[in-house]
């Protein structure tokens, strides 16, 4: 792995506690430009919050996170909304503004953040929104949409102002296997034609290794295995081979603890 | 594992008898819910004898969590004192899916039974810790408030004043109809009460000072606090829903990482739209609390109009009318603070949010009250 300064997202010895609780204990990795780098690992892993860090929605206890050149942690509240526009996150259930319509929705970050004219405004809404596939949803509401559409109105948002980095929480998760895989495939169009960078936190694996140029696994707060899909596949390690193979945790086989307490008489 | 329409529960009993050093206590019948007391009285005393115990499961029929739990908890508790005998092959399966005794030996005790000083204790700290909390979220929040207000417009933070007449639509218009019910009762009931006391005084010849009686009350107390709780309840409650289910599906996130603060592109329209519908209301609920001071005074009582229009005007002073709408104002920004605060405040679930509409409403009426006495005493005092 090149140590190159001009990498996007740069995590360095990320650590974030809850009071005693320690979520992420020194996780480390570089996204490259043009790159889908897919975080996963088991529910309750610290995924999310790795995300939320590369957003600035919390602020880690220690350790460095540099998105397009900034290290986060040094911008306070105002600079951080300014350095915001250059992300686009989606949210995993889209996060969608419920007293909006899809299009205001996809049109908000457009009418707060610049100063298009409406015509313009009202065009690039037509445009994302026929990008992820929902030409004609702008006048619904979001509960009107299915959980599917749903995220991909909140894709279409988080593309509007032409971020440079995106972030997915869990994009397919909830999604039936055929949606889950159309999403993939819009994902990996959208790569192909923006260029995109993206941090995916995901713990479906079928999606990971679809879409992943490169991946880590992420346990316990630990990044314990990084590579291509192949690497992470060939991987021999118990706890990373049993999350990629889908076998259970070994546990204790209780049974013998139980027969110490039954008597055959 | 008991279903309607299955086969008759049959009851339970538990037969002790010696075999060598060792007691056997056979178990004959469903080891259900309800049977449970059986079992565990033939345990514990032949326990007490001091001897070995083997608990003879053979007979047992049927049997549900609540069972199963019983052995697992009585055989960790005996200590190797107690064992299971004969058990058929699905309750030996059944049991063998529960952790097994040892796996979580000690841990029962303290789970059950914390003890009650530790746990009052520790519900005081909790409860100091969450007030110093809910104050300095409160403070913070009016902070921002006021800077969203005065300051921020002038570095970049638009002023949402369209976002603020939406809200205020919602807030006031749709409000009319309760407020008029509620001041108008309070304007009959008002122009009773005082009638009753006036009698007291001078008789009948007095009625027409009801029209004073009822016009300061209503313009200086009821009009507004009555309003403000009729807020309370019907908008500051709305707010802290609305925010506190957008905190819940990340929508508040989701602003901050579109660059857009909450405070100030949900909270500050949400506040000024009160501070300003709440003055608007309290006026008509002043018009309408005297109209029904009117209808006693005049139609029950029978003080002729002209004479009751002539009293109100004179005794109502433009200081009772002005002072109600500060204090209206003051109330709407304290419902509306209170209300996002809480809302902001919501953490987990669906749940957190009913508490928290719940605490807001709560919260607000009392600081409505409070702020209310703290103004009656300044305009008492600098004698407005």
């Amino acid at each position: 792995m090149s140590a190159d300064a001009a990498d996007p997202v740069v995590v360095k010895d990320l650590c974030v506690s809850y009071g005693e609780r320690a979520i992420l204990r020194g996780v480390d990795f570089r996204v490259k430009k043009g790159e889908i780098y897919v975080l996963m690992g088991p529910s309750g892993c610290g995924k999310t919050t790795v995300l939320r860090c590369l957003v600035g929605l919390l602020r880690p206890s220690s350790g460095a996170v540099t998105v397009l050149g900034r290290e986060l942690s040094s911008l306070d509240e105002d600079q951080l909304d300014r350095f915001r526009p250059q992300v686009g996150m989606l949210f995993q259930f889209g996060a969608l503004l419920n007293s909006m319509t899809v299009g205001d929705n996809v049109a908000l970050p457009l009418r707060e953040r610049t100063d298009l004219d409406p015509a313009t405004v009202h065009a690039i809404v037509k445009l994302k929104l026929s990008m992820v596939g929902l030409e004609g949803t702008h006048r619904r509401m979001p509960a009107e949409l299915s959980g599917g559409m749903r995220k991909r109105a909140g894709l279409a948002r988080a593309m509007v102002l032409d971020p440079q980095v995106y972030f997915f929480d869990e994009p397919t998760s909830g999604l039936d296997p055929v949606t889950a895989a159309e999403f993939d495939q819009l994902v990996l169009t959208l790569k192909g034609a923006l260029g995109m960078t993206a941090v995916v936190v995901t713990h479906d694996l079928d999606s990971a290794f679809r879409i992943a140029d490169r991946m880590g696994v992420l346990i316990n707060g630990r990044l314990v295995a990084e590579g291509t899909p192949d690497e992470i596949r060939r991987v021999k390690e118990g706890r990373i081979h049993s999350f990629v193979n889908r076998t259970p945790r070994a546990g204790q086989d209780d049974r013998e603890v139980w027969a110490r307490f039954f008597v055959y008489a | 594992m008991v279903l309607d329409g299955e086969p008759e529960i049959v009851p339970m009993t538990a037969e002790t008898s010696i075999r060598g050093p060792d007691r056997i206590v056979r178990l004959q019948g469903d080891l259900l819910r309800g049977h449970i007391a059986v079992v565990e009285r033939a345990v514990d005393e032949a326990l007490l004898s001091g001897a070995d115990v083997l608990l003879d499961a053979r007979c047992v029929g049927r049997f549900d969590s609540a069972g199963a739990e019983l052995l697992v908890r009585r055989l960790k508790a005996a200590e190797g004192r107690l064992l299971l005998m004969n058990a058929r092959q699905e309750l030996r399966a059944f049991l063998e899916a529960l952790p097994p005794p040892e796996v979580f030996k000690g841990e029962m005790t303290s789970f059950l039974r914390p003890a009650v000083a530790d746990l009052l204790v520790d519900t005081a700290t909790e409860v100091v810790e969450r007030i110093t909390d809910k104050v300095r979220r409160f403070v913070v929040l009016f902070l921002q408030f006021v800077y969203f207000v005065t300051v921020g417009p002038f570095l970049g933070h638009r002023l949402r004043l369209d976002r603020a007449a939406g809200e205020t639509i919602a807030v006031g218009i749709d409000a009319l109809p309760i407020v008029a019910l509620v001041a108008v009762l309070m304007g009959l009931i008002l122009g009773f009460q005082s009638a009753a006391q006036l009698e007291k005084f001078g008789g009948e010849g007095l009625y027409i000072f009801s029209a004073n009686l009822v016009g300061v009350a209503i313009t200086r107390e009821i009009g507004p606090i009555l309003t403000a709780i009729l807020i309370a309840g019907r908008s500051g409650s709305a707010i802290t829903a609305e925010i506190g289910t957008m905190a819940v599906t990340e929508e508040l996130d989701a602003l901050r990482v579109m660059g857009l603060n909450p405070v100030s592109f949900l909270v500050v329209p949400k506040i000024l739209s009160l501070v300003i519908s709440l003055p608007c209301l309290v006026m008509f609920a002043d018009l309408v609390g005297i109209g029904g001071g009117f209808i006693t005074g005049c139609l029950v009582l029978g003080v002729p109009f002209s004479e009751y229009w002539a009293q109100t005007q004179e005794a109502i002073h433009l200081s009772d009318v002005f002072t109600g709408l500060a204090k209206a104002a003051v109330f709407g920004m304290l419902i509306g603070l209170t209300g996002a605060a809480h809302g902001m405040m919501v953490r987990g679930g669906s749940t957190d949010v009913g508490l928290k509409t719940t605490s807001a409403v709560v919260v607000s009426i009392a600081l409505v009250i409070c702020s209310d006495l703290i103004f009656t005493m300044l305009f008492f005092l600098g004698d407005v």
